[in-house]
C-alpha cells in the first residue's frame, strides 16, 4: 500500500499494468521517482519514504520465508534447483524467491485404482479391479529418483496383478483367492516400487472385485440363478412334503385310538358275556333240567319266528332233493313262488311266518 | 537529468536482459547439457545456477529421472506356433547425457519409439522359446532379465539410455482365441448351472422320498401298535372267557350253541329244514313223552 501514500488520487496497486495513458497518480509517481534518482535538491523527505519502503518490503520478504512443517510433512529446501536440505516437522525459516521450498505429507494415504483384464492359470478371462494405497515414505527418493511414481505404481501393479492372478485358477479367484492374491500383488509390488527408488511404500491392496468378462457375463448371471434355483427347489420341496409326516402321525394317533377302543370294548364284551353266563349258571343250578329245556325252547322259538322251517319226514326213505332255490327265492308271504317240487312228492310243509 | 535517468535505466534493463541470458538453473533431478554455436561442449551441467554466454551458448536440460514407456499391443509367436498379445513396459533412465542427446534430442517421446524395437525383439526371441501357457503366464524372469540386459546393452550404445526394467503389464489371447475360450467358458458355465438345476431336482425327490419314508415308517409302526392293542384286547378276553366258563364246559357249550343258533338264523328269507322226529317236533306228533 505504499504507493497509495505518494498522490491521494492515485487508482490502486496494479493500475500500472493497465494499457492505455497512465493514470495521473501515477505519472506524479514517476516524476517523484525521477526525483529520487536525480538527487534533486528537495529530495530529502522522499529519500526518507523511499527508505521505510525499502525496509517494508525487506520485512515483508523475510516475514514470507517463515513456515512451518507439521507431523506428518517433510519440507524440501531447494536452492537454484538444488536440493539443500529436507525438514522434519517445527518452524523453518528460508529465504523466499531464493529458495523453493516444496512439503511432501507422507502420512496421507493416496488411492490408485488399477483395472485390468486378467488371464487366469484355466486361461479364463476375468475382469480384475484392484485398489492400491500407498503413501509416501522416502520424499528425497520420491522428488529426485523417479519421474512419475504414481505411473510407475501403476504398471508395476498391473504387471503384479497379471503375474499373480496367472497362478490362480477362477473358480480361486472369484472364490477364496482374494486376499491371497492381493497379499501377493502387494508384495510383488512393495519389491518393484523399491527397485525403482520411487519413495512410495504399499500400505495395503484390495481385489475390489474379480468379475468374469462382459462377453460371458451372462453365463456366469445364470450359473448363480441355477444355485439360486437349487435353493428354491429344495425350499418347496420341504414346503410341499411339510404336511406329510404329520398327518401320518395324526392318522397314526388315531389308529391306535381305534385299537385302544376296540381292545375295551371286547374287554368289557367279554366281561358282559362272562357275568351273563355266570348269572345264568347260578340259574341252572338250581334247576338243570327247566332251565335247560326253557333255554332250548325259547331260542328255538326265536329262531323260527325269523325263518321259515320246513319239515320232511325222517322216516321216509325215499330220497328227494328240495328245490332250495326255489324255497328261498320268494318273499316271505307269497305262496305260489314255492311251488311243490315235481320229484319231491313227500309232505313238504311250508311254514310261513 | 531526465537524460541520464532514462540512460541509467536502459543500462540497468540491459544488464537484467543480460543476467537472464547468461544465468541459467539446473533442478535437483536433471542435468544440462551445453551447446555453443550448436557444438557440445559440455554435457554434465549438474544441479545449480549457472553461467553461460548469451547468444552463443544454449543449454538444454535432461530429466535423470526413472521414465516409463509403453509398448502397446503387440502380437508374438509362441514355441507352439500359437500367437498371444502382450502389452510390455520398460522402466529406463537417462546414463549417457551427450549420446543421448545427439539420439534424441532430448524427447522421452523419441525414446520410446527408439527403444521400444529393441525391447520387442527381446521379447519376441523369448516368446518363441516357451509355450503358449507360459507365455500367457508372463515371461520367467530370468527372460525378462535377458531382456534387460540386451535391451540395456543396445539403448546404451545407442542413445544413452539404461533400461532398469522391462514387465509385461498384460497378455493376452488373440481375438479368434478370445472367441473360443469365451465360448469355452459359456459352455463350462452352463454345465455348471445345468448341474445345480439336476441338484436341485435330485434334491426335491430326496426330501419327498425322506418325508414319505419317514411318513410309511410312522403308519407302520402305529399298525403295528394298533394291532398289537387289539390282540391284547382279543387275549383278555380269551382269558376272561375261560375263567368264566371253565366252570361248567358242558352247560357253556350248550348255552353258546343256542346264543349262535338265535344270532345265526336270523336273517329273514333263512329256511329251516326240520325232520319230523326231531327232538323240537317231539311234542308235535304225541303230546307225552
Amino acid at each position: 500500500m505504499a504507493w497509495n501514500q505518494s498522490g491521494k488520487n492515485s487508482p490502486g496497486g496494479w493500475g500500472g499494468k493497465r494499457s492505455g495513458p497512465l493514470p495521473p497518480g501515477l505519472d506524479e509517481l514517476l516524476k517523484k521517482l525521477n526525483d529520487f534518482f536525480g538527487g534533486g535538491g528537495g529530495g530529502i523527505g522522499l529519500r526518507r519514504l523511499a527508505g521505510w519502503l525499502c525496509g517494508l518490503l525487506l520485512v515483508l520478504w523475510a516475514m514470507l520465508g517463515f513456515y512451518r512443517v507439521d507431523a506428518s510433512e517433510q519440507a524440501a529446501v531447494f536452492r537454484f534447483g538444488q536440493l539443500l536440505t529436507l525438514h522434519d516437522a517445527g518452524l523453518y525459516w528460508n529465504p523466499p524467491l531464493v529458495d523453493v521450498v516444496r512439503r511432501i505429507d507422507h502420512a496421507h494415504v493416496e488411492q490408485a485404482a488399477v483395472v485390468a483384464p486378467v488371464l487366469t492359470a484355466d486361461e479364463n478371462i476375468l475382469a480384475a479391479s484392484l485398489q492400491v494405497e500407498y503413501r509416501i515414505a522416502d520424499a528425497r527418493a520420491y522428488l529426485l529418483h523417479a519421474g512419475d511414481p504414481e505411473s510407475l505404481l501403476v504398471h508395476a501393479a498391473e504387471s503384479a496383478l497379471h503375474r499373480v492372478a496367472a497362478a490362480f485358477s477362477m473358480d480361486e479367484l472369484v472364490g477364496a483367492g482374494h486376499a491371497r492374491l492381493a497379499g501377493e500383488v502387494q508384495r510383488r509390488l512393495q519389491a518393484d516400487l523399491d527397485r525403482y527408488r520411487t519413495g512410495l511404500a504399499v500400505t495395503g491392496v484390495n481385489l475390489v472385485e474379480v468379475l468374469p468378462s462382459p462377453e460371458v457375463k451372462p453365463a456366469f448371471d445364470d450359473v448363480a440363478r441355477a444355485r439360486d434355483d437349487r435353493e428354491r427347489m429344495r425350499a418347496e420341496a420341504a414346503q410341499n412334503v411339510a404336511g406329510l409326516v404329520p398327518a401320518a402321525r395324526t392318522k397314526a394317533a388315531a389308529l391306535l385310538a381305534a385299537a385302544e377302543t376296540y381292545r375295551q370294548d371286547t374287554v368289557n364284551r367279554a366281561n358282559g358275556e362272562a357275568a351273563r353266563f355266570a348269572e345264568m349258571l347260578a340259574e341252572y343250578r338250581r334247576a338243570p333240567a327247566v332251565t335247560r329245556h326253557r333255554l332250548y325252547y325259547e331260542t328255538m322259538e326265536a329262531v323260527l319266528a325269523e325263518t321259515r322251517a320246513v319239515i320232511v319226514d325222517g322216516r321216509s326213505n325215499e330220497a328227494f332233493s328240495l328245490p332250495l332255490d326255489k324255497l328261498v327265492l320268494p318273499l316271505p308271504g307269497r305262496t305260489e313262488a314255492a311251488p311243490p317240487a315235481k320229484t319231491a312228492p313227500a309232505p313238504v310243509r311250508e311254514v310261513p311266518k | 537529468m531526465t537524460m541520464r535517468a532514462i540512460n541509467l535505466a536502459a543500462i540497468l534493463a540491459v544488464l537484467a536482459l543480460l543476467a537472464t541470458q547468461s544465468l541459467f538453473l539446473v533442478r535437483a533431478n536433471e542435468q544440462a547439457v551445453l551447446l555453443r554455436f550448436g557444438q557440445l561442449v559440455d554435457d554434465h551441467v549438474g544441479p545449480g545456477l549457472h553461467l553461460k554466454l548469451p547468444a552463443a551458448d544454449e543449454v538444454h536440460r535432461l530429466d535423470l529421472r526413472l521414465q516409463v514407456s509403453d509398448s502397446g499391443r503387440a502380437e508374438y509367436f509362441t514355441a507352439g506356433g500359437d500367437t498371444l498379445l502382450a502389452d510390455a513396459y520398460a522402466v529406463w533412465q537417462v546414463q549417457d547425457n551427450a549420446r543421448y542427446w545427439l539420439a534424441t534430442g532430448g524427447d522421452p517421446g523419441r525414446v520410446e519409439m527408439l527403444l521400444m524395437p529393441l525391447v520387442k525383439e527381446g521379447l519376441r526371441q523369448h516368446f518363441a522359446a516357451v509355450g503358449r501357457q507360459q507365455g500367457l503366464a508372463g515371461l520367467p524372469a530370468a527372460a525378462l532379465a535377458d531382456v534387460v540386459r540386451d535391451a540395456d546393452a543396445g539403448a546404451l550404445r545407442e542413445f544413452g539410455i539404461h533400461v532398469v526394467d522391462v514387465r509385461l503389464r498384460a497378455t493376452a489371447l488373440p481375438p479368434a482365441v478370445q472367441e473360443a475360450a469365451f465360448k469355452r467358458m459359456r459352455a463350462d458355465r452352463a454345465r455348471i448351472a445345468a448341474d445345480y438345476r439336476a441338484q436341485g431336482t435330485a434334491l426335491m425327490a430326496e426330501v419327498r422320498s425322506k418325508a414319505e419314508a419317514e411318513q410309511a415308517a410312522v403308519l407302520a409302526d402305529a399298525y403295528l401298535q394298533a394291532e398289537r392293542r387289539r390282540g391284547q384286547g382279543d387275549a383278555e378276553a380269551a382269558a376272561i372267557a375261560a375263567r368264566a366258563y371253565g366252570s361248567d364246559p358242558e352247560f357253556y357249550r350248550f348255552y353258546r350253541a343256542l346264543q349262535a343258533y338265535r344270532n345265526g338264523f336270523s336273517k329273514p328269507g333263512d329256511v329251516m329244514v326240520l325232520r319230523s322226529d326231531s327232538e323240537f317236533l317231539r311234542f308235535m306228533k304225541k303230546p307225552e313223552n
